[in-house]
């Protein structure tokens, strides 16, 4: 176990940003301990100030806007707040160390790899810089990254997302830190990947030690990593307790309210229909069983969706003539139907085709082969009036809230526009439909002539939903359309969008990496690999009985916000997510499917691709 | 409510230097209107003795030149050709690099490729030698001036233009109007020109404080319009006379400094109202 | 690592090849451009390519036509033209009594010699002041260099260099203010590469402000900009010193927008020294080009335009392999 002195003491931590004239407090009167050799996770959604706290601690924040004030923050004897500035520096990088969130913008670009870690080894440890270089391979080596001497002398371009985190963490662990802040280090990468950088922290933590401060929004993060949680709401500690009974048995109403929102993987196991959230009330944080769904899906009626073979592939062009010099394979030969009222999930990595998938369904692009026949008629190869009178039936949400909505329109005349375009009412009616649409996704109608900044971003996938919902489609494809909103928001949205299939019969297609979301909600799933569908059925046959080993590589890397099931066996290999990048001449090879029963079909595997899962 | 323009205008009219520079810019433009009113007669004839020191005769408070044309008649007349070419070359120079970069950037392939090698062709010849080429080959007027700061300007403005609309062509709420079924007709004029308005005007401050430099350096020269008084013309023939009466050549430069400083000023101050602390989300 | 060396060296060779390849389409059209103007002039053409009235004797003016083969159909007359010019042939100044060609090459080293001393003291001096300007943001220190970086745009370049002379040279006599070398005197060696530098200061003064302007504020404007990224954030957690952070951290970084706004002001630049040599009599292109002015010598000026674009394309290639050295994201392919 672990020696019980606390290493970093927090007491009274106040952070305020000055905006303007006012000053916004970001985090109030936080207390806490960390232990050493202990794993303490901060958690808390967008706002709560969790990073705030931890970028506060390492006097990170610049300091005009930034106001820390009251308390004291006590690490190994020395009060963080009142050292000078050369004493701090000291310490950054020595004693404690930070990872950030965006590896892709971690590292220097005009710096070699190697360089960027042996440099804090010629600062700190007095080490002349051969000596310095040859350490960082070393370094490169413990955090697993093959051929380490020859990665040292490459730039960061060369290096996928995981890499470059696991550069992070060797430059912050090569002085044997005391103490490793890690604020939100994974959430940026791929479920594979970060499934295999947090065992990465948990081995180096327990080799060397170190105690970790973990900052997440994620509740399986924090259910894998953790020994203890503090969970941050508004600035504000609002409950601490060692991670197994904050779990199990959550005393304050916020963390209840968050536990509720975060779905877990197996929990639908025996259910049929997808699941609603439960409904929380904003006011206490009170949360209601959930309501089941009811039987939305038209077994018997034609489909709404039929994709036959539907092929994509982008050129990419280099060079002083604009050569082809390879290409992305983003789809390949990709099938499936959606029933009305149904849900079909496309789950998979990046690069794995599923967004390519969505955008060909909704013709943003010509895809360079196969049928996607939209209540019987082909969209693939239509072009002007026939193609724009089909295109009412399937409409689309995108991920980024802030990005979807054009700044300079009102969200009135941005849910009008459809109406517009099709030339399908008058001016008045139109009028009438916005006010009438705005309610149907739970906003106020006068908030129609508001612009986008000023709504939340779960308010603004609304306003999306709505735009959407303006021409009655059947379809809507939904592509990582909740992925970027905070947890509690995303229940909330997944629960418009489920009532909304219950009233007006909408199919979706719900293109997400987020695996338990994805459980949730759909009726039927398909995992995608590299452009093509490696397993598709129902979502009780794909969840509960998996037979291709990357839908089991996807589904044992899911973080899963039960610490009871923390050290359960799985299998993380250590492989980067592979691109669908390929030669000029390379000609792709169908592999052909077998059925499980039921609807349930599996692509074939050669047996040196997968190691037996 | 558009709170968006209004947040815009107190930023703006908090900016100490953009006002300065908008109500000078104001004040110059209202001069130069009412020029023939307020200093009749033309500035080219000759009013009285030449050499006359600034501030030591009544009748003419900036002195006169080496014919003995009165130097303030000069710069209030000369303010017409400075603001015209910098308005219309400006116009010009916006309209045409807008719209050449915006169709570069949306459609890409080889509407791209070759809207850039103009692009690149007029950047590689230096402005003011193909001004001046074009000056020579044309008869020195006006409208030949104009023309050819236009032609070295635009480019400027389209490849800001063309960057912004390629950051843009892939923002998700351009796709969101794509999939609704807008043409790409409208998608241009309603989304992107809107997004972009900002950007232009910005650059077209730069843009007209370029045309007045260059207008000038053509005067000085001695190719600008020969019937038109130009504040750099007035500091060519100055140059004749700098040993003894410098400030034949000084007074018009800082007229000259002024109107672009005020241009300059009012640049600054709407790109920061407009991009306070970055794009506003 | 000769080996690799070698490799490297080809790869070097293949780019610029690629690169000069990509440029030819540009100078034709400048040819076009050359061609278009040519034709637009008034007057008779070989007036135009002798640059002077009627001043051609029988045999200059025959031996054009057929050079510049003047009687035939008008895509002929371009081709030749194009062919000419390609060739640097690019006519006969009655006024100089002399091909057009050798006129500029001859004129060339002094206008190089000047811009190459303003571009240096501008990036230089306009770097350093950037830095200084955005390490001290916010202070007097950067205001005092913002104001002083817009008065230098603001400043029309002839009237600056005017000024200049009348309070350095006129009244305060410190430096000539005409010439690159003092005619009178006979001067050898050090003496005088001296007496070249000291008539030197005015111009490459005059003629660095601007740019200098536009320098010190780009840099400003990437330093902030850097310093505001993620990895340096990241480097201060690794507790490296604020001096090793500005200098191989963001100035590294900072360096490659200077880099590509370098390359486009070389263009501008040689606008200015037109002005700049008028002005101080300096024996270079520019100089060269006010006279052709003066004479209506169109032929002169579309060569002068022709070289000088050309000068502008070299600088740019060379700018781009400087840039394509400091970032190693872009692979020299």
């Amino acid at each position: 176990m672990s020696d019980r002195s606390a290493i970093l003491d927090v007491n009274g931590l106040n952070v305020s940003f000055r905006s303007a004239s006012k000053l916004v407090p970001a985090v109030r009167n936080l207390t806490f301990q960390l232990n050493r050799g202990e794993v303490l996770a901060i958690v808390g959604e967008s706002g709560s100030g969790k990073s705030a706290t931890a970028q506060a601690i390492m006097r990170l924040l610049p300091m005009p806007p930034a106001v820390v004030s009251g308390g004291h923050v006590l690490f190994e004897g020395d009060d963080l707040l009142k050292v000078s500035e050369k004493q701090m520096r000291d310490l950054r990088g020595n004693r404690i160390s930070m990872i950030f969130q965006d590896p892709l913008s971690t590292l220097n670009p005009v710096i070699k790899v190697g360089d960027q870690i042996a440099e804090v080894f010629v600062r700190h440890s007095g080490m002349d810089w051969t000596t310095a270089r040859a350490r960082a391979i070393d370094m490169l080596d413990m955090v697993r990254i093959p051929e380490a001497r020859r990665r040292a002398e490459e730039y960061p371009h060369r290096f996928s997302g995981g890499m470059r985190q696991r550069v992070a963490i060797a430059t912050a662990i090569a002085t044997k830190p005391s103490l490793l802040i890690a604020d939100e280090p994974t959430t940026a990468l791929d479920v594979t990947i970060q499934a295999q950088i947090l065992e990465l922290i948990r081995a180096l933590q327990r080799e060397e030690g170190m105690s970790v401060l973990f900052i997440t929004h994620d509740m399986g993060v924090v259910a894998e990593m953790a020994d203890r949680t503090v969970v941050m709401y508004n600035g504000e500690a609002v409950e601490e307790n060692t991670t197994a009974e904050l779990f199990a048995t959550p005393q304050h109403n916020y963390t209840r309210a968050l536990l509720s929102a975060v779905p877990r993987l197996g929990a639908m196991n025996g259910r049929q229909r997808p699941l609603r959230f439960p409904a929380i009330d904003p006011q206490t944080w009170s949360a209601r069983e959930p309501q089941e769904t009811p039987d939305t899906v038209d077994a018997e009626g034609a489909p709404v969706l039929e994709v036959r073979n539907l092929t994509a592939r982008f050129d990419i062009r280099n060079g002083a003539f604009g050569g082809v010099t390879g290409r992305v394979h983003a789809v390949e030969n990709v099938s499936f139907e959606i029933r009305p009222g149904e849900t079909l999930s496309l789950v998979g990595e990046s690069g794995c085709g599923k967004s390519s998938t969505g955008r060909a369904i909704a013709r943003l692009f010509s895809p360079n082969s196969g049928a996607v026949l939209v209540d019987g008629t082909d969209i693939a190869t239509l072009s002007g009036k026939t193609l724009l009178a089909l295109k009412r039936k399937v409409q689309m949400i995108f991920q980024d809230p802030f990005a979807s909505l054009d700044p300079r329109m009102s969200v009135g005349a941005a849910i009008a526009e459809p109406m517009i375009v099709h030339g399908t009412a008058s001016r008045d009616e139109i009028r009438a439909r916005v006010q009438e649409l705005l309610r149907q996704v739970g906003l106020k109608p006068e908030m129609a002539s508001r612009l986008p900044h000023e709504f939340s971003g779960g308010q603004r996938q609304r306003v999306c939903i709505a735009r959407a919902l303006a021409l009655n489609p059947k379809l809507i494809v939904a592509d990582e359309s909740v992925s970027a909103l905070d947890v509690s928001i995303k229940a909330q949205v997944i629960n418009l969008m489920l009532d909304l299939q219950a009233s007006l019969g909408l199919s979706y297609l719900f293109i997400s990496h987020d695996m338990a979301v994805v459980e949730r909600v759909s009726h039927r799933v398909a995992v995608m690999y590299l452009g093509e569908i490696v397993e598709i059925g129902t979502r009780e046959a794909v969840f509960g009985n998996p037979q291709h080993p990357y839908t089991r590589k996807l589904l044992s890397a899911v973080p899963v916000p039960d610490p009871a099931m923390r050290n359960r066996p799985r299998d993380i290999s250590n492989d980067e997510v592979k691109s669908p990048i390929r030669a000029v001449d390379y000609i792709h090879e169908d592999r052909g499917y077998r059925s499980v029963g039921n609807g349930h079909l599996v692509q074939n595997w050669g047996p040196e691709e997968w190691k037996a899962a | 409510m558009t709170s968006g323009w209004t947040g815009f205008a107190r930023r703006f009219s908090h900016n100490s230097a953009a006002m300065f520079g908008l109500v000078t810019i104001v004040l110059i433009a209202m001069i130069s209107i009412l020029a023939n009113v307020i200093f009749p007669g033309d500035p080219l004839s000759i009013a009285g003795a030449p050499f006359i020191w600034p501030g030591t005769e009544s009748a003419f408070p900036l002195g006169t030149d080496v014919l003995g044309r009165d130097i303030l008649t000069g710069i209030v007349h000369g303010s017409r050709v400075s603001l015209i070419v910098g308005l219309t070359a400006t116009l010009f120079a916006v309209l045409l690099g807008m719209t050449l970069g915006a169709l570069a950037g949306y459609f890409g392939g080889w509407v791209d490729a070759a809207i850039m090698r103009l692009v690149e062709l007029f950047q590689t010849m230096p402005s003011l030698i193909f001004t001046i080429v074009v000056m020579v080959s044309l008869t020195p007027s006006l409208p030949t001036i104009v023309l050819a700061i236009g032609l070295t300007s635009w480019p400027q403005v389209a490849r800001l233009v063309r960057v912004e609309v390629l950051k843009l062509r892939e923002a998700e709420f351009i796709l969101a109007a794509e999939v609704i079924g807008g043409s790409n007709t409208r998608i241009i004029l309603t989304h992107l020109f809107p997004n972009v308005a900002s950007i232009v005007v910005v650059t077209a401050s730069i843009i007209a404080a370029h045309a007045i430099l260059l207008e000038a350096a053509i005067s000085f020269l001695g190719l600008g319009d020969p019937n038109m008084i130009s504040w750099g013309s007035m500091i060519g023939s100055g140059k004749e006379a700098l040993r003894s009466a410098w400030y034949m050549a000084a007074l018009p430069g800082v007229a000259i400094f002024v109107t672009v400083l005020s241009l300059s000023a009012l640049g600054n101050g709407l790109n920061d109202a407009v991009h306070p602390h970055g794009a506003h989300k | 690592m000769s080996a690799a060396g070698a490799s490297s060296g080809f790869r070097l060779l293949g780019y610029l090849t690629r690169r000069l390849i990509h440029v030819i389409p540009t100078m034709l059209l400048i040819v076009g451009v050359n061609f278009f103007l040519l034709k637009m002039a008034p007057g008779d053409v070989v007036d135009v390519l002798t640059g002077e009235a009627g001043g051609a004797t029988p045999e200059v003016a025959a031996m054009l036509r057929q050079q510049f083969g003047l009687d035939q159909p008008i895509w002929l007359q371009f081709m030749k033209y194009m062919g000419n010019l390609l060739t640097l042939n690019l006519g006969y100044s009655v006024g100089y009594n002399d091909f057009v060609t050798p006129i500029i090459f001859e004129r060339i080293p002094a206008s190089l010699l000047l811009m190459g001393a303003s571009i240096l003291i501008a990036v230089i001096i306009g770097v350093l002041l950037g830095v200084i300007a955005a390490a001290r943001r916010g202070t007097w220190v950067d205001n005092v260099i913002n104001i002083m970086a817009v008065w230098g745009f603001a400043m029309p370049l002839f009237w600056l260099a005017l000024m200049l002379i009348v309070l350095f040279s006129l009244t305060l006599r410190w430096f000539p203010a005409s010439g690159m070398y003092n005619v009178y005197q006979n001067l050898h060696g050090w003496a005088y590469v001296r007496d070249v530098a000291a008539h030197m200061v005015l111009p490459v003064f005059s003629l660095a402000v601007y740019y200098l302007a536009i320098f010190s504020r780009i840099t400003r404007s990437a330093m902030i900009e850097v310093s505001g990224q993620d990895f340096i954030r990241f480097a201060r957690a690794k507790g490296l010193s604020p001096q090793r952070i500005t200098i191989r951290h963001v100035l590294r970084n900072a360096l490659l927008p200077i880099v590509t706004i370098t390359g486009l002001q070389l263009g501008a630049m040689l606008g200015g020294s037109v002005v700049i040599e008028t002005i101080f009599a300096w024996p270079g292109m520019g100089r060269l080009a006010f006279d052709a002015i003066f004479r209506r010598d169109l032929n002169l000026l579309l060569g002068i335009l022709f070289i000088s674009s050309f000068l502008v394309i070299i600088a740019n290639i060379v700018t781009d392999l400087v840039y394509a050295w400091l970032d190693p994201r872009i692979e020299l392919k």
